[in-house]
C-alpha cells in the first residue's frame, strides 16, 4: 500500500497541464549544442532499487535538423539476499545522429525525431553466494568468480522533444536494439548490460526520459 | 495556443512509470514459476497413419529419481500421458526411474548443460538445462525423440518417449 501511494503521488505529478501559448517567431538556424541528462534511470530505481543506470548526452546541431549525438553512462548493481548476491559495474558508450522530422518554422522548440546509434558497453559482474534450492534433488551452493563482459549493438528510434522554458527542454524516446557481438565463452550472461538492457536477450526495447539543456551559439 | 507535444512528453512519462510498476510485480508464486524448469516427457506409439507418433495414455504409472526411491515424484497415477520431472541442479547427469502397467521398469538418462542465469533481485538464481543427451533401457521404451533441448518454465514438451506396443494379458 506505502508502494501504491508513492507510485500515485509520482503519477500526479506527471500528468501536468499544458504551458501557455507563444508567438510564432521569425526563425534563423543557429548551430547549437545541448547537453542532457537521462533520468529513466530513477524510473528503474522505483522498481529495482538494486540497479541503477544514468546516462548523460551531448548533442550538436550542425545543420537543420541534424543533431549528431554522443551518450555516456554508468550501470550498478548490487543485490544482497540472504540466498543470493550479485553484484556488477560497468560504463557504456554511444554515438549516432538524431533527425528532426518537424519543419522548425511551424513549431518552433518541437522535435519529432528518428534517431540512429551504435553502442558498446563493458562491466564486471561476480556472484560470491548462489544457492539454488530444489525441492526433490537439494540445493546446490556455488558461486561466480569475477568476470568481464562486453557488447556491441545498434539501436534505431524514435520520440518526442519540447521546450519546457528558457533553454530547457525535455523529451522521450523509444529505441530498439540489436545485439550484433558480445563476449564468448562466458560462465553466466550479465543481468544487465551497460547501456542496452536485459543481457540475456538479443533485442530490446526501451523507454528513455531526458532533460536537456541547449547552449545556442554561432552565426 | 496549446503546445501538444509538452502533455505528450509528460503522459509518455506517466505510462512508462505505470509500465514498470506492473512489469516489476513478482511475488512468491512468481519466482517459484521462474526458477523452476520441469522437463517434460511425453508418451507415444510409433505407429499412426502418417507415420509420425500417436499419443498414448498409461493406466498407471510410478516415477522417481535415481537414487530416491523414497520420494516418488509420480505415485501409481493413472491415466498419463506426459509427466513432469524436476531435473537435478547439483550435476549434469539426471537419471528416472518409470515403473509401467505390469511392473514393467525402464530408467531415463538425461545429459544437460546447466546454465547459470540470474533471474532476479527477488528471485536469485536458477539452473537452465540444455539437454545434450538421452539415454534409456529398453523394457518398455522402444525410442525417443529430443523435440526441444532448452528447458525452461514453459509448457512444451522435451522429449518423446516411444513405447513398444502393450501386448496385453
Amino acid at each position: 500500500m506505502k508502494n501504491i501511494s508513492k507510485y500515485f503521488f509520482i503519477l500526479i505529478l506527471a500528468i501536468s497541464p499544458g504551458v501557455k501559448a507563444q508567438e510564432a517567431e521569425t526563425l534563423v538556424f543557429r548551430q547549437n549544442v545541448s547537453l542532457g541528462y537521462d533520468v529513466s534511470g530513477f524510473a528503474r530505481k522505483l522498481i529495482e532499487p538494486e540497479v541503477f543506470m544514468h546516462g548523460i548526452s551531448a548533442g550538436f546541431e550542425w545543420r537543420p535538423n541534424w543533431t549528431a549525438s554522443l551518450e555516456l553512462g554508468t550501470l550498478g548493481i548490487d543485490v544482497q539476499r540472504d540466498s543470493h548476491q550479485y553484484l556488477a559495474s560497468g560504463f557504456f558508450v554511444r554515438s549516432g545522429v538524431n533527425y528532426n522530422l518537424l519543419q522548425k518554422t511551424s513549431m518552433p522548440g518541437e522535435e519529432l525525431f528518428v534517431s540512429f546509434r551504435y553502442g558498446f558497453g563493458s562491466l564486471a559482474h561476480e556472484a560470491p553466494n548462489i544457492s539454488i534450492i530444489d525441492p526433490y534433488w537439494g540445493s546446490l551452493e556455488t558461486s561466480l568468480d569475477p568476470a568481464r563482459y562486453s557488447a556491441h549493438w545498434a539501436e534505431i528510434g524514435g520520440g518526442l522533444k519540447t521546450r519546457l522554458f528558457w533553454n530547457i527542454y525535455i523529451g522521450w524516446d523509444l529505441r530498439i536494439r540489436l545485439k550484433l557481438a558480445r563476449s564468448s565463452d562466458i560462465e553466466m550472461e550479465p543481468y544487465y548490460i551497460s547501456g542496452f538492457g536485459k543481457g540475456k536477450n538479443n533485442s530490446v526495447v526501451m523507454l528513455h526520459y531526458s532533460v536537456y539543456y541547449k547552449f545556442p551559439f554561432g552565426k | 495556443m496549446r503546445r501538444p507535444l509538452i502533455s505528450q512528453v509528460f503522459s509518455a512519462f506517466a505510462i512508462s512509470i505505470l509500465l514498470l510498476i506492473l512489469a516489476s510485480c513478482q511475488n512468491e508464486e512468481v519466482c517459484a514459476d521462474a526458477t523452476s524448469n520441469p522437463l517434460r516427457m511425453g508418451f507415444y506409439l510409433p505407429v499412426s497413419a502418417d507415420g509420425s507418433p500417436q499419443a498414448y495414455t498409461l493406466d498407471s504409472l510410478t516415477v522417481y529419481g535415481v537414487g530416491r526411491p523414497d520420494s516418488l515424484i509420480y505415485q501409481n497415477a493413472k491415466k498419463v500421458m506426459a509427466i513432469d520431472v524436476p531435473i537435478n541442479p547439483t550435476t549434469d547427469r539426471t537419471g528416472y526411474v518409470i515403473i509401467f502397467p505390469e511392473n514393467i521398469i525402464d530408467t531415463v538418462w538425461v545429459d544437460c548443460t546447466l546454465h547459470l542465469t540470474f533471474i532476479s533481485a527477488e528471485c536469485g538464481f536458477a539452473m537452465r538445462p540444455e539437454i545434450v543427451q538421452v539415454s534409456h533401457t529398453k523394457n518398455r521404451i522402444s525410442t525417443f525423440q529430443l523435440i526441444q533441448n532448452l528447458v525452461t518454465h514453459s509448457f512444451e514438451e522435451h522429449i518423446k518417449i516411444l513405447l513398444y506396443p502393450d501386448t496385453g494379458n
